[in-house]
């Protein structure tokens, strides 16, 4: 694979003009942010790279829509989270089943040793899956992915000072969580408003 | 500064976006109250934990595995009319060469075959006709030839399908028509890209790529490793492409073999057929000669032309026991039969005229195949007489197969039907096969039982 220089935009403008090997660059300079996004989403690394494929997809498609004065990334994850949604919203109404979810857990993980203390990864993972919505995006979008807010507002497709709200929120409600499958013992406080039940 | 107030400013705090105002306040309200500190320190803690989150770079196998599905993608709309013109190609190489019924033979074969072909090609799923029924989702093979499953595979990924009764993996688990898991089994389900090729009653072939989910074979829980199988790139159009040509070189390939065999069976047969004649022949000669030579020659009688219409003869002999070309029965009757199963064989001993009014008699035997046979076997004598030296040129020929008969007034008018009428007032009437050979028999009898007997 040929590594492109420039930048996101400028790649993006080469591949909304057919450029396969720009295209190749985005995936590859935003590949795992992607599947980190939609994992962080979906709880499930699996599902996520199958999401991931098909998002894409959805970018290569709409890419030749693309104008250069916003920002890619930006683009980029409102598609990814935008698909999120549609498919959480499609499983809704199947009722898809995953056969993942009756796998045994593997011995170490989460929910295999509920009282000893978990590794340190996972603990972070678990924590934010705990978050709830739109809190959990927002912080991943800025914490995570370390979008700009500007950027994130134009990813959630809202105004900045409700990206700082929500990340304000959900970081605490991070917090929180945090402490609790770790282990810690925080001073309770009344930040409890940002996670889900 | 309050606590509630002072934490909606830890965000603003921690990006360094709080005014010199805000900011000297807050620190004077954490320097002042260790709770809000300590909750601070783990505001701060918590998302510089968060952070580690932050993904590494792409893999290049993650790159590849995505660029493969745009491609496969691409290929998926440019192979849409290359497959209508494929269908059409084989459907006249098909038609032409074998018809719809040979098609679907082939096909059944092949299937077998691909089943078990260890060089087969990755992710075919060859689906035969079910009743003339293009299969359903469910009827298409779950997993066709193992190997050939899990090679189109890259990673697992969730089961879409219709699953029922999921429990854990303690107990059974059954998921679609006819798959179950059994205690301790799981199941992964993985994506295929694979191509689909099916044929209708018609014989007309349709290929398709499709993005199946197919199930895997069950692994053990907890030791479910996902092989590094090629990425999907090897399932692009190029795969579809090859699998397009495996398949219709080996249409080709059944075809030649079908015709071979069938041509090679068949001649195997008659060569078979063939041979247990002629052993059959040389051992009745063989026996007919032992026999003549152990007894003493007695007088033929002579031939008696009133048995025309007479029913088979006693002395025809019937050997009811299996048709054995080897085994000769030994029997004085002039005619004997020999049966086995649907099968009949006829075979003649002693002098012409004891044989020929058998013969004769036999043109009227409700078996149809032995009257063939005897009229055959007449044939046969009547030409092999006709070739004497002695009495050939003297013999009155075979009836012909109709004469002329006068009207006869008030007959039916079915009896008419096929009739033609003569100016004369006569009509053309067909003779029976025995009626032919009776007067033919009738006009050389003393012919044949005096010349032949000095012929011989």
């Amino acid at each position: 694979m040929r590594e492109l220089e420039g930048t996101d935009e400028a790649l993006a403008t080469l591949a909304s003009h057919g450029d396969r090997a720009a295209f190749e660059a985005l995936v590859h300079r935003y590949g795992s942010h992607l599947h980190g996004v939609v994992e962080h989403q979906v709880g499930d690394s699996n599902r996520a790279l199958d999401l991931v494929q098909e998002i894409w997809l959805k970018v290569f498609r709409a890419i030749p829509r693309f104008r250069p004065d916003g920002s890619f990334r930006s683009w980029l994850f409102s598609i990814a989270l935008n698909h999120v949604r549609d498919n959480a919203r499609a499983e809704r109404r199947s009722k898809i089943v995953y056969l993942d979810d009756f796998r045994t857990p593997t011995p170490g993980a989460a929910s295999d040793d509920p009282h000893g203390r978990v590794e340190e990864k996972s603990a972070i993972e678990a924590a934010l899956r705990e978050v709830a919505e739109p809190y959990r995006s927002a912080v991943i979008l800025v914490d995570v992915m370390q979008l700009s807010y500007e950027e994130a507002a134009t990813a959630l497709d809202c105004r900045v000072g409700t990206v700082k709200s929500r990340v304000n929120r959900g970081r605490l409600a991070f917090r929180d969580e945090y402490a609790k499958v770790s282990g810690d013992a925080i001073d309770p406080r009344e930040s409890a408003e940002g996670t889900s039940s | 500064m309050n606590c509630n107030r002072a934490e909606l400013s830890f965000s603003s705090h921690y990006d360094g976006q709080l005014s010199a105002a805000e900011r000297v306040a807050l620190d004077s309200h954490l320097a002042g109250c260790a709770p809000c500190r300590t909750a601070f320190a783990e505001y701060v803690r918590s998302i510089s934990d968060l952070k580690k989150l932050r993904p590494g770079p792409t893999s290049r196998q993650h790159v590849a595995d995505v660029m493969a599905r745009i491609d496969l993608d691409a290929a998926r709309e440019v192979e849409a009319p290359r497959t209508a013109s494929w269908r059409r190609a084989m459907t006249h190489l098909v038609a032409a060469a074998i018809g719809a019924a040979a098609a679907v033979l082939v096909l059944q074969q092949m299937n077998a075959r691909e089943s078990h072909a260890p060089g087969a090609t990755p992710g075919v799923v060859v689906t035969p006709p079910s009743n003339g029924e293009i299969a359903n989702a469910n009827d298409l093979p779950r997993m066709p030839g193992e190997g050939e499953a899990a090679a189109s595979l890259s990673r697992p990924v969730r089961f879409v399908g219709d699953a029922t009764s999921l429990e854990r993996n303690d107990r059974l688990v059954s998921v679609s028509d006819g798959f179950t898991l059994k205690p301790g089994e799981t199941v992964r389900t993985l994506p295929s890209q694979s191509v689909e090729i099916t044929v209708d009653e018609n014989g007309l072939l349709t290929i398709k790529t499709k993005t199946e989910h197919v199930l895997t074979p069950p692994k053990a829980v907890n030791e479910v490793h996902f092989v590094e199988l090629p990425p999907l790139v090897s399932v692009d159009r190029k795969l579809v492409t090859d699998a397009v040509d495996t398949f219709g070189s080996h249409v080709s390939e059944q075809i030649k073999a079908l015709d071979l065999s069938g041509v090679r069976s068949f001649v195997d047969q008659i060569e078979t057929q063939i041979e247990d004649s002629i052993a059959a022949t040389d051992a009745r000669e063989a026996a007919n000669e032992a026999a003549a030579a152990s007894k003493p020659t007695s007088p033929e009688p002579e031939a008696d032309p009133s048995t025309e219409n007479g029913a088979t003869s006693a002395s025809t002999q019937t050997a009811a026991s299996a048709f054995a070309p080897m085994t000769f029965i030994a029997s004085e009757a002039p005619v004997t039969i020999q049966r086995s199963g649907d099968r009949s064989a006829l075979s003649v001993q002693g002098s012409l005229p004891r044989v020929i009014p058998e013969l004769i008699a036999l043109l009227k035997n409700d078996d149809g195949e032995i009257a063939d046979l005897a009229a055959a076997k007449l044939d046969f004598v009547r030409t092999d007489l006709e070739r004497s030296p002695t009495i050939g040129k003297r013999l009155s020929p075979l009836p012909a197969e109709t004469e002329r008969v006068p009207r006869e007034r008030g007959s039916r008018f079915s009896e008419l039907l096929h009739t033609r009428f003569g100016a004369d007032d006569t009509v053309e009437r067909r003779l029976t096969p025995n009626e032919r050979w009776t007067r033919w028999w009738q006009a050389n009898a003393v012919l044949i039982a005096t010349g032949s007997s000095s012929d011989t």
